[in-house]
């Protein structure tokens, strides 16, 4: 085993315990442990522990109000917190608890066991083809140097990222909505393990094309961190980084390949056109108002959404949907996906750096207008010149920061962002109520509320 | 501004060093080209061939990138114009030698398919012409494309953080170059999505993993040996055997070329002693091309140094074998940089001596060799006037014999 499992159930650190909303933070990602039903002693005590932080955070979070979901942490995945004794095992006992609870289901917690076979499958696909190739195996006996040595970096390089530490979100969405979607088509025990192997293969691919178009953004983007490491094009170098993202894509377009299944093969590869579409855009720059928004949405469904949203298209194909519920799919992990790219951006102007594992404004920093920008530019016309020279004088950016602190930006860009999460919850209304379905729709909720 | 034109631009645009930071002139980042002598019979065979297959091959990825609303690419290579970023380089010679060399792959792709075209099963999609289907057409095509996005992604350069609020030298110079890296890193990326996209929409998830498969070894075959700072080869030891250039050279474009042609007999349904020979003649075609193309630079009447120094080339590994005292030499460049090596020194020891030379030829022609075995196996053409297909590769291949 590469470690992968291993470092999923690895207790994660909190930045700092200190600060108020992280203390909070982590009385609420305990709390779904409690409700699906894990029966250890320590659940329990952890829970009275808790209890009172927990409390305080339903008292918050009902003065924030419409939310439905007790849980405020958003995305971040609750497995961090899961002691390591926590096992496979275990998991599924809670989870056919979890399957006759009402209400309150935590997407993070019922594909638990899927994200952790799915990093393991990742890293050891992305090993695969270091060892078993034949020219490699022929030019370690030849040369006499070991395999792992032969190609120096290129293994570390492209598993770095896979180390269970991330967010996952788009593994979460792709293997909950997969299950919603089996419960659905009313399928037996057998042909529910089956096919959620198969849609497990579509939460693996989804992300290693997500990584593999990190590291190239990071390389265009010059970040220096990512997922609270060093990135990877500072720890090695452009020129690897670039090759590194290839492979895994290659590896991921081939794992795509060996699903046996042309139709997923080809909603899966129309991402890839997307996301570099997506890229492209964002080096456009529109004088029109109009047709600079249109850009924006546009651009962040080619950057984000088409990834969430085909991977759901390509798990109901595999649950053998119709093809009405098949685009029900679609329009699901299109309107989260909008609406996560609305919060990730909203995010970059509230949320502190620390918390976001990014500097603040770095999207301003980057010459790029998003949401809460371009709202405030309809009621701050001086942005307009700050937006069209993207933000590249002397205290543009601090300058534009404090337009969209002070204008109804931060609020527009919520508001739309809540719109998407409603039309996401009207896509899967049709499916039969399932624990997944109840997880996928608070899912919309924690996308709307994450701090990070 | 038309693309030839801008190429033109771009060629008058390259400035010849002098930035603070002096991007390389010439190095490993362009041994996937391959680039012939402008000889008159390659040429005429490369127009017979064209004209046999009845495919354009001229420049069709590019336009594919180039005159694309979404990338507005020429736009943004204008930019770079001045910049010196290899980007330039690997477009220009991308296109210059465009028919000469890099295109050749496709069409050997298709001549092959024409050598088989009798003996289709599947022929739902078959030219009326030249018998040759459709998918196979594109599938040659995404070949080519998935080779350029390589020779582009390999023309990245690792350049120092400036937006870190420090101070560098030549920081408009190298935002330039940066800018390069934005341009290259997307445009390689718009290409593999495109080879993706369509090999997707061939409809046969084998073709995929195979080509995927090549693509990952590609990657792998960058990762081989020790590296220069801008992750250009550096010969030691253990990488200056046949064995070991054969090994890299295999991973690079042998897989790609042999599982394309696996590829487009599998698309016509033929039988595996079929995909077999084709898959065979495609490893061998490539590497006999691919070592042709680095011992070409050291035949021409006049050689820049700066032009042809890629340290993986053939004949400077096959060199390097008999020469310790330079292998000692090139082995430690100063700052782990190759560009601070003595081009000249190099070159004029490989042509003193030409055991590099004389040794690479013999690898083409090992190659050569097994390739003819595998022509001779091909089907014979029907209802052809003229030259067949089996007659031109023929030629192709025995033009790189000495």
């Amino acid at each position: 085993m590469v470690g992968g499992a291993s470092s999923v159930v690895a207790p994660w650190t909190p930045v700092s315990v200190d600060t108020p909303k992280l203390v909070k933070e982590e009385g609420e990602e305990k709390e779904p442990e409690i409700s699906t039903g894990g029966s250890s002693m320590m659940f329990f005590r952890l829970y009275t522990q808790i209890l009172r932080q927990t409390q305080v955070v339903e008292a918050t979070m009902s003065v924030l109000g419409g939310v439905r979901a007790a849980s405020t942490t958003g995305m971040v995945s609750t497995l961090h917190h899961r002691p390591a004794t926590h096992s496979h095992h275990n998991h599924l006992e809670a989870r056919s608890h979890v399957e006759t609870l009402p209400g309150n289901h935590d997407a993070n917690e019922l594909v638990h066991a899927d994200l952790e076979a799915m990093f393991k499958e990742i890293h050891e696909e992305l090993d695969f083809e270091l060892k078993s190739n034949e020219e490699l195996r022929t030019a370690s006996g030849q040369l006499g140097i070991s395999k792992d040595r032969l190609l120096g970096s290129l293994g570390q390089m492209a598993k770095y990222y896979f180390d269970g530490q991330g967010k996952a979100v788009r593994p979460v969405i792709a293997m909950t909505l997969g299950h919603a979607y089996n419960h659905h088509q009313c399928m037996n025990q057998e042909e529910k393990t089956e096919t959620a192997n198969r849609q497990r293969k579509v939460a693996i691919i989804s992300e290693m094309i997500h990584t593999a178009s990190l590291v190239h953004d990071d390389i265009l983007d010059h970040a220096e961190t990512r997922r609270g490491k060093l990135a990877v094009n500072q720890k090695w170098d452009a020129t690897r980084s670039v090759l590194c993202g290839d492979y895994v894509l290659a590896i991921g377009a081939k794992v795509l390949a060996q699903l046996r299944n042309e139709e997923v093969l080809k909603v899966l590869a129309q991402v890839l056109a997307d996301l570099v579409h997506g890229e492209f855009q964002q080096l456009q720059n529109k004088e029109n108002e109009t047709e600079r928004f249109n850009l924006y949405l546009n651009k962040t469904f080619n950057k984000t959404a088409s990834l969430i949203a085909y991977t759901c298209k390509a798990n109901a194909i595999l649950a053998k949907a119709s093809p009405d519920l098949v685009e029900e799919a679609f329009k699901y992990g299109k309107n989260v996906g909008i609406a996560f790219q609305l919060v990730d951006d909203l995010l970059d102007f509230e949320s502190s750096s620390q918390l976001l594992g990014k500097p603040a404004a770095a999207d301003l920093k980057l010459g790029l207008a998003t949401a809460p920008v371009l709202f405030a530019s309809t009621e701050f016309p001086e942005l307009e010149t700050l937006i069209k020279r993207r933000f590249s004088q002397s205290r543009d950016v601090e300058r534009a920061f404090e337009f969209v602190q002070k204008s109804k930006g931060l609020l527009q860009t919520r508001d739309l962002a809540k719109q998407h999460c409603d039309a996401a919850v009207q896509a899967i209304e049709p499916l039969v109520e399932s624990p997944y379905k109840s997880a996928l729709i608070n899912l919309t909720d924690k996308v709307l509320i994450r701090q990070k | 501004m038309s693309w030839p034109r801008l190429i033109v631009g771009v060629a008058n645009g390259l400035r010849p060093g002098g930035s603070a930071f002096r991007p390389l002139a010439c190095t490993s980042s362009f041994s996937s080209y391959i680039s012939f002598p402008r000889s008159h019979q390659w040429n005429k065979n490369v127009a017979e061939a064209e004209k046999l297959v009845g495919f354009p091959t001229s420049m069709m990825s590019f336009q594919n990138l180039m005159d694309n609303d979404v990338t507005s690419m020429t736009s943004h290579v204008k930019k770079l114009l001045g910049s010196g970023h290899p980007l330039l380089k690997t477009l220009k010679r991308l296109v210059y030698h465009d028919k000469n060399n890099l295109q050749v792959r496709g069409l050997m792709v298709l001549l092959i398919c024409r050598a088989f075209s009798g003996q289709f099963v599947d022929v739902s999609d078959r030219h009326a012409d030249t018998g040759i289907l459709d998918r196979q057409r594109q599938l040659a095509e995404y070949l080519e494309m998935i080779l350029s996005a390589q020779a582009i992604h390999k023309s990245v350069l690792n350049l120092p953080n400036l937006h870190d609020g420090r101070d560098v030298q030549g920081k408009d110079d190298l935002l330039e170059l940066e800018y390069g890296n934005k341009i290259a890193i997307l445009g390689g990326d718009y290409l593999l999505a495109q080879a993706c996209v369509g090999l997707a929409n061939l409809r046969n998830t084998y073709i995929s993993e195979m080509i995927s498969v090549a693509i990952a070894d590609f990657t792998q075959s960058e990762f081989l040996g020790r590296r220069d700072i801008q992750g250009r080869f550096i010969p030691d030891p253990s990488h200056i055997t046949q064995e070991s250039w054969v090994i890299r050279n295999t991973l690079a474009y042998g897989n790609l070329m042999s599982q394309g042609c696996k590829s487009v007999m599998l698309l016509a349904d033929m039988d595996p002693q079929s995909q077999e020979l084709a898959c065979r003649l495609g490893h061998n075609l490539s590497l006999a091309l691919q070592a042709y193309s680095e011992l070409e630079p050291f035949l021409e009447e006049t050689i820049s140094p700066r032009e042809i120094l890629d340290l993986s080339a053939a004949p400077v590994l096959f060199h390097l074998q008999e020469d310790p005292e330079l292998l000692h030499e090139v082995q430690h460049p100063e700052d782990n940089n190759t560009e601070n090596l003595n081009t000249k020194k190099i070159l004029n020891a490989i042509m003193a001596k030409r055991v590099g030379l004389d040794r690479t030829q013999d690898l083409i022609n090992i190659y050569v060799q097994e390739a003819l075995e595998g022509i001779q196996k091909l089907p014979n053409g029907q209802n052809e006037s003229g030259k067949s297909a089996k007659n031109l590769l023929e030629e192709f291949v025995a033009f790189l014999r000495a």
